[in-house]
């Protein structure tokens, strides 16, 4: 057996992913009959147990009967192999990554990059569906909620198996769970669970059943398991050996990353083949935008994600079919007030910025139309709140819209003691209003409504000069110094669920951007949102939760601390060769049913 | 003593002291450089810190993370320690040992030099021979004035421009080269073109091909190599924005990337990196110089 492994590795291709590819299907081949059951081999037509092999063979037959069969029964083997890690001709998805990924372990993700290549390797026991927003079994086959929210009980699928033939079971999940909740690695994905560093109950009473039970309950706690990447507590290959429909076979630093295809992943199509359709994955490591756009246009790309509204439209006069507007995302544009007292800004200034007035005047200042027509050429919309109306559930659609309304303005600043004259804004105590918004240099939609918004202030009298940053400082600013105004940056809802956003909206919070780490609520109305926050996220009722959450977008409404310009739409492009594309507006927007997707056959052939 | 002797003990001395100027220089860049990052805003933070999911505890941790750098000197001492040890460090923003970060760039920006400098090169002596050789007036306006409009602007520009016309990276490295290349070498070619044995010869008539390397090229090798060493020194500052431009992972895109997330340790390596390849150039060029005069 060994010298015809061996010949066939000699015969592989001789690009290495392709090499790895065969080799764990080899792997496979050996280890379910000595670690999975009989059940856990592949059922693809054709398969020859090497048990069947020993029994069919008459001991008092010849020997060169018997070695024919032999040879047969390996010949078999071998075409079963190739069967089962599903070798139909795929072809390989190509698309960019927007920044290098920094980590390959699921459970360490913290960036964008990294986050789509968990999503396209790593397998998870529920599954969000990016299209309906709804929970999907997937390594669990089935769950449910226990000890009043503290707990979850999970059924495990039967019979799958890691990218390199390790059988899956309850103990992976143990491991995984056990290595998640470990209190050096401070994981943004065991943060979600709000654990709070105690201890977490993990049992196993079956190989395929789960129990984790938390100290406190946990909101929402189902769809916090689309993020957890299940590790492997027995294969060599640690972390790299994934679940998903995809295996990371290959990283070339700066440059690109390969993606095998997983021959053991569990799904399979209304056929019963064995998916993905797709054979490899190559995603580029590439920032520049309009360098993907020209491989786009090549066809050297088949998908780009996250289009700038600038592609969009170059994009959609040269290939009409290939761009595809969703709709609202879940991304928006936002700027806020620096209300801190520990800020190092003048007293009137913090009045000014603590002024409801004043922050709902310059909201009806500014002209949010014009924002989505000439910044983002229409492909966006004037956000009313913290939750996008891609959001299905926990969007608000009773929130009123925020009107242009320059007169309003006026009058609202009258109210709380400003007066205009000769085109310029004084406060009570006469200070000229004139401050400044910082924002991230570099990014061109931003410098653009930064300086739409100075001409729409300038009509109220009002004097806002822009100040660009790189990133860097810009955090060093709203996080550390609080030497700031105002600033101008954007929003991204990586999870659906509001209880995400605690962090955000609670006073204590670090990221409670326009006043945080406060000692007890500064103003009653954040008392107010505390207390709803805390509410939804000890509430196990989604109906109940959403009125809480309802109520904590009303009052940021009224009292504006952020103040939410437009949502973004998500913008995509998908090349004609790709079949049963179907981008969602949640991330990773067209690859979220990558097992599914496929390449026609002139492509596929290349 | 004998003269060669004390010749062979006065280069050796000389050589010394340019290879401790060599030292001092890279050790100095280091902790210069160590210390503007320190003390540039958003040092020590980390965008993960706007990561909404985080606990307080994590992001307490994030920004522990950075404890060992926040003093400069101990921070450059401690490394020193750990490069004598074969460590040169990790980058936290790019979640990797540096050790491994060099070697994997290294080859791409090394490509991208190697070919822009000679094409460089290629470019400034095709341009500069005959406009200074053969007189060609038209042809030395010509490429003055291209030299001027290339010079005048940012290698970020040029790669732009290029790059917008489907211009490969190393024609990029070769055109920001160019000018300060073509400058230099017209000068030197009308210096040595001048003296009176040449002239002499091209007015009895003399073609100029057979006086351009004995008489002309040759007497200028010494600032010719000092100018191959300079080369260096440019090629590096151009492919630093060129690779950030274009998404070539070499180094100049590390040090773009490190420079944007304050990430000190791999600043600190580049730089003294950068400080050694550069002295040490010179040191060949300054030590081959009285070599070359005394054949000449």
């Amino acid at each position: 057996m060994k010298a015809f492994l061996a010949k066939l590795d000699c015969g592989a291709g001789t690009r290495a992913c392709r090499v790895e590819t065969r080799l764990d299907a080899f792997r496979g081949l050996r280890t379910p009959r000595s670690k999975v059951p009989n059940t856990h081999a592949p059922r693809s037509k054709g398969i020859v147990r090497p048990k069947s092999v020993d029994t069919s063979v008459d001991a008092a037959d010849t020997s060169v009967r018997a070695t024919a069969v032999v040879v047969l029964a390996l010949l078999t083997l071998a075409c079963s192999a190739v069967a089962a890690t599903g070798a139909q001709p795929g072809g390989e998805l190509r698309f960019c990554l927007y920044s290098e990924p920094k980590t390959f372990n699921p459970l360490l993700v913290a960036d964008t990059s990294s986050e789509a290549i968990r999503y396209m390797t790593a397998g998870v026991l529920i599954r969000v569906n990016r299209q309906t927003q709804e929970l999907e079994p997937s390594l669990a086959v089935s769950w449910r909620v226990v000890s009043q929210g503290r707990g979850i009980a999970f059924k495990l699928r039967q019979h799958v198996a890691f990218s390199d033939g390790t059988p899956f079971s309850a103990e992976d999940v143990a491991y995984t769970m056990h290595t998640l909740f470990d209190p050096s690695l401070h994981a943004p994905t065991a943060d979600s669970f709000h654990a709070g560093g105690a201890a977490v109950k993990i049992e196993t009473p079956a190989a395929d059943e789960v129990t984790l039970t938390f100290p406190t309950p946990v909101a929402g706690i189902e769809r916090l398991f689309d993020q957890v990447g299940i590790l492997s507590s027995k294969s060599p290959r640690k972390e790299m050996a994934s679940l998903g429909p995809f295996y990371v076979a290959q990283y070339k630093p700066g440059s690109e990353v390969d993606l095998s295809r997983n021959p053991y992943y569990w799904k399979r199509d209304r056929q019963g083949l064995r998916l993905p359709r797709i054979d490899a994955v190559r995603l580029y490591i590439q920032q520049n935008r309009d360098m993907e756009l020209i491989r786009f246009q090549r066809g050297d790309l088949n998908i780009m994600s996250a289009v700038s509204p600038e592609l969009f439209d170059q994009l959609q006069a040269r290939m009409p079919a290939a761009v595809r507007d969703l709709g609202p995302s879940l991304e928006s544009e936002m700027m806020w007030f620096n209300q801190s007292p520990k800020a190092p800004l003048p007293a009137y200034k913090k009045l000014w910025f603590q002024s409801r007035e004043f922050r709902r005047a310059l909201s009806a200042a500014v002209n949010r139309e014009d924002l989505c027509r000439l910044v983002y050429r229409g492909h966006a919309h004037p956000a009313e709140g913290p939750i996008s109306p891609a959001n299905r559930f926990w969007f608000n659609s009773g929130l009123k819209p925020h009107r242009y309304d320059p007169a309003e303005a006026l009058a609202l600043l009258g109210k709380a003691g400003f007066r205009l004259q000769d085109g310029q804004l004084y406060d009570a105590q006469s200070h000229a209003v004139e401050f400044s918004i910082v924002t991230n240099a570099g990014n061109q939609a931003r410098e653009k409504i930064a300086q739409m918004i100075q001409q729409d202030l300038k009509a109220i009298g009002i004097r806002l000069n822009v100040v660009k940053l790189d990133y860097s400082a810009i955090i060093d600013r709203i996080s550390q110094s609080l030497d700031y105004e105002s600033c101008l940056l954007g929003l991204t809802n990586v999870d659906l669920d509001p209880d995400a956003q605690m962090n955000v909206w609670l006073s204590s919070a670090s990221n409670h951007q326009w006043n945080p780490n406060q000692a007890s609520p500064a103003t009653p109305w954040e008392a107010e949102i505390d207390r709803l926050m805390q509410a939804q996220g000890s509430e196990l009722n989604p109906a109940r939760r959403k009125a809480y959450f309802d109520k904590v977008q009303e009052i940021v409404s009224q009292e504006v601390p952020f103040l939410y310009l437009v949502t973004k739409n998500a913008l995509v492009a998908v090349s004609p060769s790709l079949q049963n594309a179907d981008p969602s507006v949640l991330r990773p927007q067209a690859v979220w049913n990558i097992e599914m997707l496929a390449l026609t056959q002139e492509v596929a052939k290349k | 003593m004998s003269l060669d002797a004390a010749g062979t003990s006065a280069r050796t001395t000389r050589l010394g002291r340019a290879l401790l100027r060599i030292a001092a220089t890279a050790l100095a860049g280091g902790l210069l450089s160590a210390t503007m990052v320190r003390f540039s805003p958003g040092f020590g933070l980390d965008e993960k810190q706007l990561d909404a999911r985080l606990s307080r505890e994590s992001q307490e941790a994030v920004l522990r993370s950075h404890d060992q750098e926040r003093n400069p000197l101990r921070f450059y001492a401690a490394w020193w320690k750990r490069v004598f040890a074969g460590d040169l460090g990790f980058s936290q923003s790019l979640n990797r040992p540096i050790r491994e970060l060099l070697a994997d760039r290294a080859p791409a920006t090394l490509d991208l030099m190697l070919w822009g400098i000679a094409g460089a090169w290629v470019l400034a002596i095709v341009f500069s021979v005959p406009a200074v050789m053969r007189r060609l007036a038209r042809l030395a306006a010509v490429s003055s004035l291209f030299s001027g409009m290339t010079a005048s602007l940012p290698a970020a520009g040029i790669a732009i421009l290029l790059f917008r016309m489907g211009i490969s990276a190393k024609w990029m490295v070769a055109l920001v080269l160019f000018p300060r290349l073509y400058q230099y070498l017209r000068n030197v070619l009308q210096q040595a073109s001048g003296r009176p044995h040449v002239l002499l010869a091209r007015a009895k008539g003399l073609r100029w091909q057979p006086l351009l390397w004995r008489h002309v090229l040759l007497p200028a090798r010494a600032q010719l190599i000092a100018l191959v060493a300079v080369s260096i020194n440019m090629a590096f500052g151009a492919a630093v924005a060129i690779e950030a431009i274009c998404d070539i992972p070499g180094l100049g895109q590390l040090a773009w990337k490190a420079a944007a997330a304050r990430d000190l340790p791999v600043l600190v390596v580049l730089t003294v990196m950068i400080a050694l390849v550069t002295q040490m150039s010179n040191l060949v060029a300054d030590l081959s110089t009285p070599i070359l005069r005394s054949q000449s």
